[in-house]
């Protein structure tokens, strides 16, 4: 699917990895470098404490989905509805906000188990999204 | 030094436009329409303010960035106390608590705030409307998903179903009650009854919101006129106390939900409370933010009008209703009377008027103490204040 431009995302020099770990097929997050905590979204500091000292930690791309919404009505050229907004929980800790593919909407369930998949949104962007796990 | 903005400052003038749409008017006229007749009300004229607030740089407020700065020129005043925080929706509720800040510590005598909108027929888009925001920095994380404005309310509603039970039609009661309260004002965008059928069988927006769960958009505005305690005695309509105020935010971002089904409506709320030194049970009736049926519900758990996760059993048990512990949206609220982005400024002017006696839709008797509830963003701001009858 094509992103429109008004949702391609603005890469910084802060999440540039992110996105070329993306293009690999590889799911990354930020580790603060002192706790060993994880953080996500990624900053170039560890938030709260404002510290410097956080690096990339490549993760399982098993998650659960915490939450999802099957959006019905969209402003937006695509996907066509309906389609799948979900925010899961990865298997490491974090939370991320995506979308779900390849699954019936009706058969979404809080809990369920996904894993990371990447598709191409034009650009050379691989946006990562996830779709239910064996 | 200030510590607490209790008894300080007062509401002497209140008016929310009667207009639901509004084609080819800008919406600095309707500011200026609302600011007139809110300082008619006061008694008080334009020569008397001297501070401005407003947020007018979302979609269809005809401001630019520097919102406060173009409605001051336009309105021809010249300010020398002025607020444009923007917090989202809730916004007009932060500058009433810091304009009674302002005038508390003399920094200003007499302040308007003032909201306005023209949604139904503005033709510039925003790149804000749908989603929140920019997709840079943590937005490039969330807004490439085609996210949408009500898929997002709709993720947390989904979430605090299955933590706590709640259920689809404890969400449609809720919009069944602000419609019962609608019918009795003559200005509401909806007034014809509404039952938990007629919510549940509306088109499915994004699960589990229906459209009926949804706030209806309206053209229109509103403005409020603050004064001193000692000036606020002198105007024409008995003043509304601000006796508490408190303001909190919370996570932005979606993926932090754990942090948003506990809104920081628990810090703002009891904070404003107990500023008033009052309890939720001293409270007569409540005006909640309502884009959609789950921000009042979750507003009612963080007020402490009842506990974490049992407001879909207390709306369902009438608590919320004329006869109920805690009447809400007495003029239909946004789900049925009013919406043009933001809400604040309606919620604002219903809890004035409630004091007053001059509900818009369904008077609560012996109207004393009300809470006004604003919130911004996902439930990620909220801005509280206390009003009553006599100064705390």
């Amino acid at each position: 699917m094509s992103l429109d431009s008004a949702l391609e995302p603005v890469v910084d020099e802060v999440t540039a990895p992110f996105w070329a770990a993306a293009a690999e097929g590889r799911l990354i997050v930020q580790r603060v470098t002192a706790t060993g905590a994880l953080q996500w979204p990624p900053r170039g500091f560890a938030a709260a404490t404002l510290r410097p000292g956080v690096e990339w930690v490549q993760v399982s791309g098993r998650a659960r989905v915490s939450t999802f919404s099957v959006v019905h009505r969209s402003t937006h050229a695509a996907p066509p509805v309906p389609y799948v907004l979900a925010v899961v929980e990865l298997d490491e800790g974090p939370s991320m906000v995506t979308r779900l593919v390849d699954v019936e909407p009706g058969a979404v369930q809080i809990g369920m188990a996904v894993a990371v998949a990447f598709e191409p949104v034009g650009d050379g962007v691989a946006l990562p999204v996830f779709r239910p796990a064996p | 030094m200030v510590t607490s903005v209790a008894g300080r400052a007062a509401i002497v003038g209140a008016h929310e436009s009667p207009r639901r749409s509004a084609p080819g008017v800008h919406p600095f006229e309707i500011h200026a329409e609302c600011v007139a007749a809110a300082l008619a009300d006061a008694g008080l004229g334009a020569e008397d303010v001297d501070g401005l607030c407003t947020a007018a740089g979302d979609f269809a407020e005809g401001g630019a960035y520097t919102d406060v700065l173009d409605l001051a020129d336009y309105l021809g005043v010249r300010p020398t106390y002025f607020d444009s925080t923007d917090v989202g929706g809730g916004s007009y509720v932060a500058h009433v608590g810091h304009a009674a800040a302002a005038i508390a510590s003399g920094l200003a005598e007499v302040v308007v705030v003032s909201y306005a909108a023209c949604p139904r027929w503005w033709p510039i888009p925003s790149p804000f409307w749908d989603g929140l925001q920019w997709p840079a920095g943590a937005g490039q994380f969330e807004m490439p998903y085609s996210m949408t404005l009500i898929g997002m309310f709709a993720m947390l509603a989904r979430r605090h179903m299955h933590v706590y039970g709640t259920t689809a039609e404890q969400l449609a009661a809720i919009a069944v009650a602000c419609r019962a309260n609608a019918a009795h004002n003559p200005h509401a965008r909806f007034r014809d009854p509404l039952t938990v059928e007629d919510v549940l069988e509306s088109t499915m927006i994004a699960s589990p919101l229906h459209k009926l769960d949804c706030c209806v958009v309206t053209d229109g505005g509103g403005a409020v006129v603050l004064t001193s305690a000692e000036r606020a005695l002198d105007c024409r309509r008995p003043p509304v106390w601000v006796n508490g105020y408190g303001e909190a935010l919370g996570s932005f971002n979606l993926a932090d939900l754990s942090g948003r089904l506990v809104s920081p409506v628990a810090v703002s709320g009891p904070r404003a409370l107990a500023m008033a030194g009052l309890s939720p049970e001293q409270i007569d009736v409540a005006q909640l933010y309502d884009a959609f049926t789950i921000t009042p519900l979750i507003a009612l758990e963080d007020l402490g009008f009842c506990d974490k996760g049992d407001a879909g059993a207390f709306v369902a048990a009438g608590a919320i209703g004329p006869d109920g512990a805690i009447p809400i949206n007495t003029d239909g609220g946004g789900l049925s009377s009013n919406h043009g982005g933001r809400r604040g400024m309606y919620a604002l002017i219903e809890g004035v008027r409630s004091l007053r006696g001059e509900s818009a839709g369904r008077q609560v008797a012996d109207c004393r103490n009300a809470v006004v509830q604003g919130l911004g963003g996902i439930m990620a701001a909220a801005t509280t204040v206390v009003l009553g009858v006599e100064a705390a």
